[in-house]
């Protein structure tokens, strides 16, 4: 019983440090960051987006997995994000699968081929076309293969009566020194429309 | 005494006659080095002499000679580090020194002049030199020097001095042969001494040649032979004043000990011409500050057993010269002064020179078109021709299915532009950056004053179409800027070796955009300010009209924009 009154203080003060650690919605995230703070999905705006979407057009697909990640850690902070992996197929022809990435990976979660957890909305920059209550999801698109990033924004729509996404690829240019191979990514980008599965 | 002034009316009439045709005649001065003349750089206790010489014949006291230079109002600083002498082939000399001006530019420079003729005049003259733009920008990338300039040039009239003392005081390079020569019976006189050998000269000094009547340099063997006498290697000859002295310094063979010549009487008169609404003497408009006028100064001596310029002189004046042109001035050359980052940015639309236009207005086509989802952009290259001139290209880039674009670093290119597609970030990002930083390393030398990066985008608040240009003003505090990003904790876990680190960057500057109302042009400098770049804005079509972004001291200010004039 002693004891107990002894730990119980330092256990209190653990408690009470690991509370300070700053949690904030992903809304409120303005790109700078404090070791260990918990950007989190408070009002569960990434969840209508996970899911398995599929494009087609005639040999040409693509299909995109979404999951959501809670507390993942990136060395520095904590954050709840979606992830995602893909499969290209052009012409019949295979040209990249990770989908498998989603599940055996040993790697940070924000390093996923797809990841954003940015809320964008009416009235946001980069939210244009948005209409009251709509979310888009900010976020970016990393071909490791052939080393483009792009940034991308994930919104909501339908096709008929089927729920879909509107997936905005823009792959970012790159400084090259003179006589170096640049290689351009797998997935040309602009907008994709992709059913949910 | 009847005789006497009408010989020294007639002689002043002459004179003021003389020194008209002379104003004339160095109107049309060319002030170049010039063939048949010899420039040297003085340095030390002969610079510092020389411009003693220059204080004296403005006026001015020789206090006014500090550290950096003689202090004169209205003239600046004339600085004595290096002062160039130009002889020509009669023994005219003439001393330039370099101005530290306030109102000196990049494209203006002014040098202070010192002319010494041996005819006895002394001139001082304050030349006002303007480039031409392209030489200037020539000149100050290094790419051509002081002796090939181009531009004009105008100068006004500080002091005339004319004193037949001065006169011809053997002031060749060479210094007249008096000092081993056979010496002189007394000094002065038109029969002074024996023949001076030519070669016993020694080098011109600049002071002791002119202000002591020529000492060891006077009249060698001034008594017979006069062509010998003064003429020495480099003219100069007997014409002067002062042939007397010749024998003073002769005594080495001659035993002769003549002695300095005198005359019987000297008579100063000095006149001081006003700045009366332009400058009297070069028809200038301006008068270039507070009364600047000139001073007229003439000492006639008489008498006595020298010689004047008008005095019969059996051997006529510069008869030991070798011809050649009275003229030269020599132009100083003005410390380099690195163009602006400004200035760079104005010539991006020249079309002589960068002509990016077409290039940008492709750009802002594609900006706003309806199907505006990717980036396209072109890369500039700066070319020295085989006949060493410079040409600048541009080439456009694009890409197939929305795909990225890459720009080229190294070799000959010095950036190039961007277009930001719909629903992104309409200004700069950090890669931009880094991209600027490698345009900039991987540049030649003599390109990487030119580096430059663009972007064009929409801002979708306004829906006005800008153009901005990054250049670099400091490239250790803007690689040391990137790297403290690179390396920042926070991006550690971030592969650096592919693009997950720059991609986390962007993603973070992203919504760092996304908190600033609409003015990224204000959020880019408070993210990169102190990146060691500078940010400009196109304010017209023709991309030669800029105006420089900077943060305003209160942070709650808009952001400062200042054209580029």
């Amino acid at each position: 019983m002693k004891n107990i009154f002894k730990i119980l203080p330092i256990l209190l003060i653990s408690f009470g440090c690991r509370a300070q650690n700053p949690v904030i919605d992903l809304k409120q995230y303005d790109g700078h960051s404090i070791p260990d703070m918990y950007i989190k999905d408070m009002y569960n705006v990434l969840d209508p987006f996970v899911g398995t979407y599929l494009y087609t057009n005639g040999n040409t697909s693509l299909k995109i997995v979404l999951e959501k990640r809670t507390q993942a850690y990136d060395g520095y902070k904590y954050e709840d994000l979606l992830v995602g992996e893909y499969r290209y197929v052009e012409n019949g022809v295979e040209k990249v699968n990770t989908l498998n990435d989603l599940y055996n990976w040993s790697d940070i979660e924000q390093v996923h081929s797809l990841h954003g957890n940015f809320p964008l909305e009416m009235g946001d920059y980069l939210c244009q076309g948005c209409v009251a209550n709509e979310k888009r999801i900010l976020g970016g698109f990393v071909d490791h293969f052939t080393n483009n990033h792009a940034q991308i924004t994930i919104s909501k729509t339908t096709v008929g009566t089927q729920q879909a996404i509107n997936l905005f690829i823009y792959w970012q240019s790159k400084g090259v020194t003179v006589g170096t191979t640049f290689t351009y990514p797998y997935i040309p980008g602009g907008d994709w429309v992709l059913i949910k599965q | 005494m009847k005789n006497q002034l009408k010989k020294h009316g007639t002689f002043f009439v002459l004179l003021l006659t003389f020194i008209l045709s002379s104003c004339e005649k160095d109107l049309y001065e060319v002030p170049l080095q010039q063939q048949n003349k010899k420039f040297t750089y003085l340095k030390g206790k002969e610079a510092l002499d020389v411009t003693s010489l220059l204080a004296e014949k403005m006026g001015v006291s020789s206090d006014n000679i500090k550290n950096r230079g003689l202090e004169v109002i209205d003239y600046g600083t004339i600085k004595y580090d290096v002062v160039m002498k130009v002889v020509d082939s009669l023994g005219n000399k003439t001393f330039t020194f370099n101005v530290d001006h306030s109102q000196a530019t990049d494209k203006k420079f002014y040098n202070m002049v010192l002319q010494q003729k041996i005819d006895g005049l002394t001139m001082v003259k304050f030349y006002e030199y303007n480039m031409t733009p392209e030489f200037a920008e020539k000149y100050n990338s290094g790419e051509k020097k002081i002796k090939d300039f181009e531009g004009t040039y105008d100068y006004r009239l500080v002091s005339y001095v004319y004193d037949t003392r001065d006169g011809n005081s053997g002031d060749g390079e060479y210094g007249g042969g008096g000092g081993s020569g056979d010496g002189g019976y007394s000094g002065g006189g038109t029969n002074d001494g024996n023949t001076g050998s030519p070669t016993g000269g020694t080098p011109y000094d600049p002071m002791s040649g002119n202000t002591s009547s020529g000492v060891g340099s006077i009249g060698s063997g001034g008594g017979s032979p006069c062509p010998q006498g003064g003429g020495g290697i480099g003219g100069g000859s007997g014409s002067g004043p002062g042939s007397g002295a010749g024998g003073g310094t002769g005594s080495s063979t001659g035993g002769g000990s003549g002695g300095t010549g005198s005359y019987s009487s000297c008579t100063t008169t000095t006149i001081t011409v006003l700045c009366n609404g332009g400058d009297n003497h070069t028809g200038q408009s301006s008068c270039h500050g507070t009364n600047h006028g000139y001073i007229i100064q003439i000492t006639i001596c008489s008498g006595g057993s020298n010689r004047g310029v008008n005095d019969a002189d059996p051997c006529g004046s510069g008869s030991g010269g070798a011809g050649g042109n009275s003229s030269g001035v020599g132009i100083l050359e003005p410390p380099i002064v690195p163009p602006t980052p400004c200035d760079q940015v104005k010539k991006l639309g020249e079309p002589t020179k960068n002509n990016i236009k077409p290039n940008v207005d492709l750009l802002k086509q594609k900006v706003n078109s309806t199907n505006n989802k990717k980036e396209i952009g072109f890369e500039s290259q700066k070319n020295t021709n085989f006949d060493d001139t410079i040409s600048y290209t541009n080439t456009d880039v694009s890409s197939p299915n929305q795909f990225n674009i890459s720009l080229n670093t190294g070799g000959p290119y010095i950036g190039g532009g961007h277009s930001h597609p719909d629903r992104s970030v309409p200004m700069f990002s950090f890669g931009d950056l880094k991209f600027l930083s490698n345009a900039y390393n991987d540049a030649s030398s003599s390109r990487k004053e030119d580096v430059f990066y663009i972007v064009v985008c929409k801002n979708p608040n306004t829906g006005i179409v800008n153009t901005y240009c990054i250049r670099v003003d400091d490239i250790a505090i803007l690689d040391t800027s990137i790297d403290s990003v690179w390396t920042d904790p926070l991006y550690a876990s971030f592969s650096e070796f592919n693009t997950d680190r720059i991609d986390k960057i962007h993603f973070d500057q992203a919504t760092t955009y996304s908190k600033c109302n609409g003015d990224f042009e204000k959020s880019f400098l408070q993210q990169f300010s102190t990146f060691g770049i500078s940010l400009f804005e196109a304010t017209d079509n023709t991309m030669t009209k800029w105006s420089k972004i900077e943060l305003d001291a209160n942070p709650n200010n808009p952001v400062i924009k200042t054209p580029c004039n």
